[in-house]
Protein backbone atom coordinates (compact mmCIF):
# COMPACT_ATOMS: atom_id res chain seq x y z
CA UNK A 1 0.00 0.00 0.00
CA UNK A 2 2.69 2.07 0.89
CA UNK A 3 4.57 1.47 -2.29
CA UNK A 4 1.02 2.23 -4.08
CA UNK A 5 0.49 5.47 -2.63
CA UNK A 6 4.44 6.90 -3.24
CA UNK A 7 4.17 5.71 -6.61
CA UNK A 8 1.49 7.52 -6.99
CA UNK A 9 2.62 11.08 -5.37
CA UNK A 10 5.92 10.66 -7.33
CA UNK A 11 4.13 10.16 -10.91
CA UNK A 12 1.86 13.08 -9.77
CA UNK A 13 4.97 15.06 -9.24
CA UNK A 14 6.69 13.97 -11.82
CA UNK A 15 3.95 15.22 -13.85
CA UNK A 16 3.62 18.71 -12.74
CA UNK A 17 7.40 19.08 -13.60
CA UNK A 18 8.36 19.92 -10.02
CA UNK A 19 10.56 16.63 -10.00
CA UNK A 20 10.41 13.24 -8.93
CA UNK A 21 12.40 11.60 -11.87
CA UNK A 22 14.90 10.30 -8.81
CA UNK A 23 12.36 9.97 -6.01
CA UNK A 24 11.30 6.64 -6.77
CA UNK A 25 15.30 5.46 -6.89
CA UNK A 26 15.49 7.27 -3.55
CA UNK A 27 12.52 5.16 -1.94
CA UNK A 28 13.36 2.07 -3.36
CA UNK A 29 17.02 1.94 -2.58
CA UNK A 30 16.58 4.36 0.84
CA UNK A 31 13.99 2.42 2.55
CA UNK A 32 13.20 -0.69 0.54
CA UNK A 33 16.60 -1.33 0.16
CA UNK A 34 16.50 -2.49 -2.87
CA UNK A 35 19.85 -2.90 -5.55
CA UNK A 36 20.53 0.48 -7.08
CA UNK A 37 20.07 -0.78 -10.72
CA UNK A 38 16.66 -2.72 -10.09
CA UNK A 39 15.92 0.33 -8.72
CA UNK A 40 16.71 2.38 -11.80
CA UNK A 41 14.84 -0.11 -14.04
CA UNK A 42 11.73 0.07 -12.04
CA UNK A 43 12.24 4.13 -12.63
CA UNK A 44 12.63 3.78 -16.06
CA UNK A 45 9.17 1.70 -16.93
CA UNK A 46 7.54 3.61 -13.44
CA UNK A 47 8.34 6.70 -16.48
CA UNK A 48 7.35 5.24 -19.21
CA UNK A 49 3.46 4.15 -17.17
CA UNK A 50 3.23 7.95 -16.13
CA UNK A 51 4.28 9.64 -19.39
CA UNK A 52 2.45 7.75 -21.69
CA UNK A 53 -0.54 8.62 -19.68
CA UNK A 54 0.49 12.32 -19.76
CA UNK A 55 1.40 12.56 -22.96
CA UNK A 56 -2.19 11.66 -24.27
CA UNK A 57 -3.52 14.93 -22.82
CA UNK A 58 -0.13 16.70 -23.36
CA UNK A 59 -0.76 16.28 -27.07
CA UNK A 60 -4.48 17.50 -27.25
CA UNK A 61 -3.65 20.82 -24.87
CA UNK A 62 -0.05 21.79 -25.71
CA UNK A 63 1.47 22.86 -28.59
CA UNK A 64 4.61 20.60 -29.56
CA UNK A 65 7.11 20.46 -32.05
CA UNK A 66 7.19 16.73 -33.12
CA UNK A 67 9.48 16.28 -35.53
CA UNK A 68 12.25 17.84 -32.76
CA UNK A 69 10.92 15.73 -29.93
CA UNK A 70 11.08 13.00 -31.98
CA UNK A 71 14.68 13.91 -32.83
CA UNK A 72 15.79 14.39 -29.03
CA UNK A 73 14.42 11.37 -28.72
CA UNK A 74 16.00 9.30 -30.97
CA UNK A 75 19.16 10.88 -30.21
CA UNK A 76 18.96 10.21 -26.46
CA UNK A 77 17.50 6.68 -27.25
CA UNK A 78 21.27 6.06 -28.70
CA UNK A 79 23.02 7.39 -25.89
CA UNK A 80 20.45 5.30 -23.78
CA UNK A 81 22.13 2.19 -24.90
CA UNK A 82 25.66 3.47 -24.00
CA UNK A 83 24.33 4.29 -20.40
CA UNK A 84 22.61 1.27 -19.36
CA UNK A 85 25.56 -0.57 -20.29
CA UNK A 86 28.05 1.58 -18.49
CA UNK A 87 25.46 0.82 -15.86
CA UNK A 88 25.47 -2.56 -15.68
CA UNK A 89 29.52 -3.15 -16.08
CA UNK A 90 30.22 -0.17 -13.51
CA UNK A 91 30.39 -1.12 -9.82
CA UNK A 92 27.06 -0.73 -8.08
CA UNK A 93 28.65 0.98 -5.52
CA UNK A 94 29.95 3.89 -7.92
CA UNK A 95 26.81 4.24 -9.89
CA UNK A 96 25.02 4.96 -6.35
CA UNK A 97 27.70 7.21 -5.68
CA UNK A 98 27.38 9.03 -8.69
CA UNK A 99 23.70 8.94 -8.59
CA UNK A 100 23.79 10.78 -5.68
CA UNK A 101 26.02 13.50 -7.13
CA UNK A 102 23.69 13.95 -9.29
CA UNK A 103 21.00 14.15 -7.00
CA UNK A 104 22.52 16.67 -4.63
CA UNK A 105 23.91 18.68 -8.30
CA UNK A 106 20.25 18.97 -9.48
CA UNK A 107 19.12 19.71 -6.19
CA UNK A 108 21.30 22.62 -5.72
CA UNK A 109 20.47 24.29 -8.98
CA UNK A 110 16.64 23.66 -8.51
CA UNK A 111 16.74 25.12 -5.48
CA UNK A 112 18.48 28.29 -6.39
CA UNK A 113 17.18 28.83 -10.05
CA UNK A 114 15.75 31.93 -10.96
CA UNK A 115 12.24 31.20 -11.83
CA UNK A 116 11.12 32.50 -14.58
CA UNK A 117 7.05 33.49 -14.89
CA UNK B 1 23.71 34.35 -45.23
CA UNK B 2 27.05 32.40 -44.24
CA UNK B 3 26.57 33.64 -40.55
CA UNK B 4 23.08 31.95 -40.42
CA UNK B 5 24.42 29.01 -41.90
CA UNK B 6 26.79 28.76 -39.16
CA UNK B 7 24.40 29.13 -36.67
CA UNK B 8 21.80 26.52 -37.92
CA UNK B 9 25.03 24.24 -38.05
CA UNK B 10 26.14 25.28 -34.17
CA UNK B 11 22.41 24.49 -33.36
CA UNK B 12 22.30 21.02 -34.83
CA UNK B 13 25.84 19.91 -33.40
CA UNK B 14 24.29 21.67 -30.17
CA UNK B 15 20.78 19.44 -30.44
CA UNK B 16 22.89 16.28 -31.11
CA UNK B 17 25.42 16.44 -28.57
CA UNK B 18 22.92 17.14 -25.56
CA UNK B 19 20.48 14.71 -27.12
CA UNK B 20 22.74 12.15 -26.86
CA UNK B 21 24.18 13.16 -23.42
CA UNK B 22 20.85 13.67 -22.40
CA UNK B 23 20.30 9.57 -23.22
CA UNK B 24 23.99 8.34 -21.21
CA UNK B 25 22.46 10.13 -18.21
CA UNK B 26 19.07 8.82 -18.45
CA UNK B 27 20.62 5.06 -18.91
CA UNK B 28 23.22 5.19 -16.39
CA UNK B 29 21.22 6.49 -13.42
CA UNK B 30 17.58 5.78 -14.97
CA UNK B 31 16.14 9.63 -14.28
CA UNK B 32 17.94 12.62 -15.39
CA UNK B 33 17.98 12.86 -18.89
CA UNK B 34 14.89 15.23 -18.83
CA UNK B 35 16.64 18.09 -16.64
CA UNK B 36 19.27 17.77 -19.47
CA UNK B 37 16.29 18.63 -22.24
CA UNK B 38 14.55 20.82 -20.53
CA UNK B 39 17.56 22.99 -20.44
CA UNK B 40 18.03 21.68 -24.36
CA UNK B 41 14.76 23.43 -25.42
CA UNK B 42 14.87 26.65 -22.87
CA UNK B 43 17.99 27.70 -24.80
CA UNK B 44 16.95 26.80 -28.25
CA UNK B 45 13.13 28.41 -27.29
CA UNK B 46 14.58 31.31 -25.42
CA UNK B 47 13.48 34.08 -27.46
CA UNK B 48 10.15 32.55 -28.85
CA UNK B 49 6.57 33.39 -28.54
CA UNK B 50 5.60 30.21 -29.96
CA UNK B 51 6.39 27.44 -27.23
CA UNK B 52 5.36 28.40 -23.64
CA UNK B 53 7.56 26.63 -20.51
CA UNK B 54 4.55 24.58 -20.27
CA UNK B 55 4.95 23.03 -23.99
CA UNK B 56 8.74 22.77 -23.46
CA UNK B 57 7.95 20.59 -20.40
CA UNK B 58 5.46 18.56 -22.24
CA UNK B 59 7.94 18.38 -25.50
CA UNK B 60 10.44 16.60 -23.04
CA UNK B 61 8.35 14.52 -21.64
CA UNK B 62 7.71 12.79 -25.00
CA UNK B 63 11.68 13.19 -25.88
CA UNK B 64 12.28 11.04 -22.74
CA UNK B 65 9.63 8.86 -23.02
CA UNK B 66 11.04 7.67 -26.44
CA UNK B 67 14.63 7.23 -25.28
CA UNK B 68 13.09 5.52 -21.82
CA UNK B 69 11.95 2.36 -23.90
CA UNK B 70 15.56 2.29 -25.64
CA UNK B 71 16.70 2.46 -21.45
CA UNK B 72 14.49 -0.28 -20.32
CA UNK B 73 14.86 -2.61 -23.20
CA UNK B 74 18.66 -2.66 -22.19
CA UNK B 75 17.79 -2.74 -18.56
CA UNK B 76 15.64 -6.02 -19.33
CA UNK B 77 17.96 -7.60 -21.72
CA UNK B 78 21.01 -7.53 -19.15
CA UNK B 79 18.29 -9.11 -16.56
CA UNK B 80 18.63 -5.78 -14.60
CA UNK B 81 14.89 -5.55 -14.17
CA UNK B 82 11.73 -8.33 -14.77
CA UNK B 83 8.15 -7.08 -15.82
CA UNK B 84 7.32 -8.88 -12.31
CA UNK B 85 9.38 -6.61 -10.72
CA UNK B 86 7.84 -3.56 -12.08
CA UNK B 87 4.36 -4.33 -12.09
CA UNK B 88 3.21 -2.92 -8.69
CA UNK B 89 4.47 0.14 -9.74
CA UNK B 90 2.89 1.08 -13.29
CA UNK B 91 -0.91 1.28 -12.23
CA UNK B 92 -0.50 4.20 -9.74
CA UNK B 93 2.19 5.73 -12.50
CA UNK B 94 -0.47 6.01 -14.84
CA UNK B 95 -2.59 7.21 -12.20
CA UNK B 96 -0.40 9.51 -11.17
CA UNK B 97 0.83 10.91 -14.76
CA UNK B 98 -2.57 11.48 -15.70
CA UNK B 99 -2.72 13.46 -12.69
CA UNK B 100 0.29 15.68 -12.78
CA UNK B 101 -0.94 16.44 -16.35
CA UNK B 102 -3.89 18.57 -14.86
CA UNK B 103 -1.97 19.91 -11.64
CA UNK B 104 0.63 21.39 -14.38
CA UNK B 105 -2.50 23.50 -15.65
CA UNK B 106 -3.87 24.85 -11.92
CA UNK B 107 -0.17 25.16 -9.88
CA UNK B 108 2.15 27.41 -9.19
CA UNK B 109 4.73 25.14 -8.01
CA UNK B 110 7.54 27.00 -6.69
CA UNK B 111 7.72 26.12 -2.56
CA UNK B 112 6.83 22.87 -3.87
CA UNK B 113 9.87 22.92 -5.81
CA UNK B 114 12.14 24.05 -3.30
CA UNK B 115 11.13 21.89 -0.74
CA UNK B 116 11.66 18.87 -3.40
CA UNK B 117 14.62 20.46 -4.14
CA UNK B 118 16.01 19.64 -0.38
CA UNK B 119 14.84 16.46 -0.26
CA UNK B 120 16.65 15.57 -3.25
CA UNK B 121 19.34 17.06 -1.88
CA UNK B 122 19.52 15.52 1.44
CA UNK B 123 18.48 11.86 -0.44
CA UNK B 124 21.89 12.36 -2.53
CA UNK B 125 23.92 13.52 0.63
CA UNK B 126 22.57 10.35 2.20
CA UNK B 127 23.55 7.78 -0.99
CA UNK B 128 26.84 9.26 -1.30
CA UNK B 129 28.01 8.82 2.47
CA UNK B 130 26.38 5.43 2.21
Amino acid sequence: MLDFIVALITSALAGTGVGGGGLLVIYLTLVKDMEQLKAQGINIAFFIAGSLASMILHIRKRHLNFSLMLFIGLLGAAGSVLGALLAANMNAGIVQKAFGVMLAASGVKTLFAKVKK
Amino acid sequence: MRNRYKKYTGLFFAVLFTGLFAGVVNGLFGTGGGIIIVYLLSRLYAGSSEYQTKDIFAMTVGSVLILSVASLVMYASCGAVSFADTADYLLPAAIGGVFGAFLLDKTKATLMKKIFAALVIYAGITLIFR
